[in-house]
């Protein structure tokens, strides 16, 4: 999943779902009139898949995490932030 | 000539004899597939001005696209959703709908409260967006 | 006794216990198939509707998306879900055609009387009647799977070793619309029973004229979604009911 965040207060604001990226996913990005494209960085939790076949991990010690975001359940991204001296995600 | 391909029928129906409509899956019909999906919530102001989220799809032709909203992230709507309601005082005209072009997929979320005091509401929407075409 | 079959996982989801939703195939779900993709134009009259017909000759009534490419005014450069940049497409699908009406109105503040209108039309080839996939796995996603090999089908004519993604039936690197739900909705609510927000498409239904439509899917509460239920209100619009076809997708 790529989360999408303000890097002005690590505010979360979408997603980019699946868990399993390439490098074109990865060139994707969400913004609005509030987050502008400018301001907005990137999370990913999961791989990272080249044309090789490839895959790199990101953040994999929130796959936990990430299984919450895809049950049903009340957990959402929409509910956490991240810690912008940290570079972690947290519950805002 | 003999056809050939893929063909998958739903339990119950044979598939040798059974309608296309009725197969799990044929090769003689394709599927739409979905190349991004997501969520996300932005603020709309009640002022009538479009807000507008950008989704950068990546691949560089106009794509087909599905959204919808919502504004308690429980009850979801289709976009497009153009209506004018009236309750509580107020007369309220939505204007949600969903472009793209070929770089970007846009959802765009216009509130208009002409009687009513400025008042943000948050509107979460989910989009899914296919890599078949949206324009041949 | 087990059940049997195949599927296919979303990459990064272990096939055997994944939860149907994160399925980009199973042989106990029915995937939405399209019919046809075409492309139409018309002009904006100066009176009066202009129509494009699309004869299908299915039978039954199917699920259509009509994407508005743009008019001579505008240029075709975007493209609209369903709707020009002021309101609904006018839309009616019969059981042997889809129309799309063009009146002198159509998208009045962006383009003008006179215009070329340019649509892509896809029409699917499933029917709107009742029925209900079984449900397998639900719940706790489990697994996080790295490796992943695929499955791919190509279209009729291309290459599957070669082609590009667009030109297959279906592949494993893209998640489908798989079939949970269909049929005709005229009481107040349907438990679909996902327990989540799943995608769906909605048709209400016109008895007196023998066609579905769009026009009035944003009148107040007459369908909305959420993560258990379907709900329709009879008493607006033409309180003839809403056809609807909810997939195990969500987001």
């Amino acid at each position: 999943m790529i989360l999408f965040y303000n890097k002005k207060n690590g505010n979360v604001f979408a997603t980019i779902d699946g868990r399993v990226h390439d490098k074109k996913q990865l060139g994707c990005y969400v913004c609005d009139s509030n987050n502008k494209k400018e301001e907005i960085g990137k999370f990913i939790i999961g791989w990272l898949e080249g044309k090789d076949g490839n895959r790199v991990e990101y953040n994999l010690d929130k796959i936990k995490l990430l299984e919450k975001f895809e049950d049903i359940t009340t957990e959402s991204p929409l509910e956490y932030k991240i810690d912008l001296k940290k570079g972690t995600l947290i519950k805002k | 000539m003999a056809d050939y391909g893929l063909r998958i029928s739903r339990d119950g129906v044979d598939v040798k004899t059974g309608d296309d409509k009725d197969m799990v899956l044929t090769s003689k019909y394709s599927n739409l597939k979905g190349n991004l999906s997501g969520s996300g919530s932005v603020s709309v102001l009640n002022n009538g001005v479009t807000v507008t989220v950008t989704i950068a799809h990546g691949l560089s032709y106009i794509p087909m696209a599905q959204g919808f909203f919502s504004e308690n992230n429980s009850a979801f709507a289709i976009l497009p959703y153009f209506n004018s309601l009236s309750g509580g005082g107020l007369y309220t005209q939505y204007r949600h709908n969903v472009t793209s072009d070929s770089t970007n997929v846009y959802l765009k979320f216009n509130i208009a409260e002409l009687l009513g005091p400025p008042y943000t509401y948050t509107v979460y929407y989910k989009h899914f967006i296919f890599i078949d075409k949206g324009k041949l | 006794m087990g059940d049997y079959g195949a599927i296919v996982s979303r990459k990064g989801f272990e096939v055997k216990t994944c939860a149907d939703r994160f399925l980009v195939y199973s042989s106990a779900f029915p995937t939405l198939k399209v019919f046809n993709v075409s492309s139409g134009s018309t002009t904006i009259p100066t009176s009066g509707t202009n129509t494009i017909t699309i004869t299908h000759n299915l039978g039954y009534f199917a699920p259509y998306l009509i994407v508005y490419n743009g008019s001579t005014t505008t240029g075709v450069g975007t493209s609209n879900l369903m709707s020009d940049n002021d309101s609904y497409l006018n839309t009616r699908q019969y059981t042997n055609k889809l129309e799309i009406l063009v009146d002198a109105y159509f998208d009045q503040y962006e383009s003008s009387q006179g215009d070329t209108v340019y649509f892509t039309i896809y029409l699917f080839l499933d029917k709107l009647e009742t029925y209900s996939a079984p449900t397998i796995n639900t719940g706790t996603s489990s697994g996080s799977s790295s490796t992943d090999y695929g499955f791919r089908v190509s279209k009729a004519g291309f290459d599957v070793k070669t082609c590009a993604d667009i030109d297959c039936v279906v592949s494993s690197s893209f998640f489908t619309n798989l079939v949970h739900r269909k049929g005709l909705l005229t009481g107040s609510s349907f438990y679909h029973g996902l327990g989540y927000v799943p995608s769906y498409f909605v048709y209400e239904y016109n008895a007196t004229g023998g066609y579905i439509q769009t026009d009035n899917l944003a009148l107040q509460n007459i369908q909305y979604i959420d993560s258990n239920h379907l709900y329709y209100d009879s008493g607006v619009g033409t309180g003839d009911g809403i056809y609807y076809l909810i997939l195990k997708n969500t987001s």
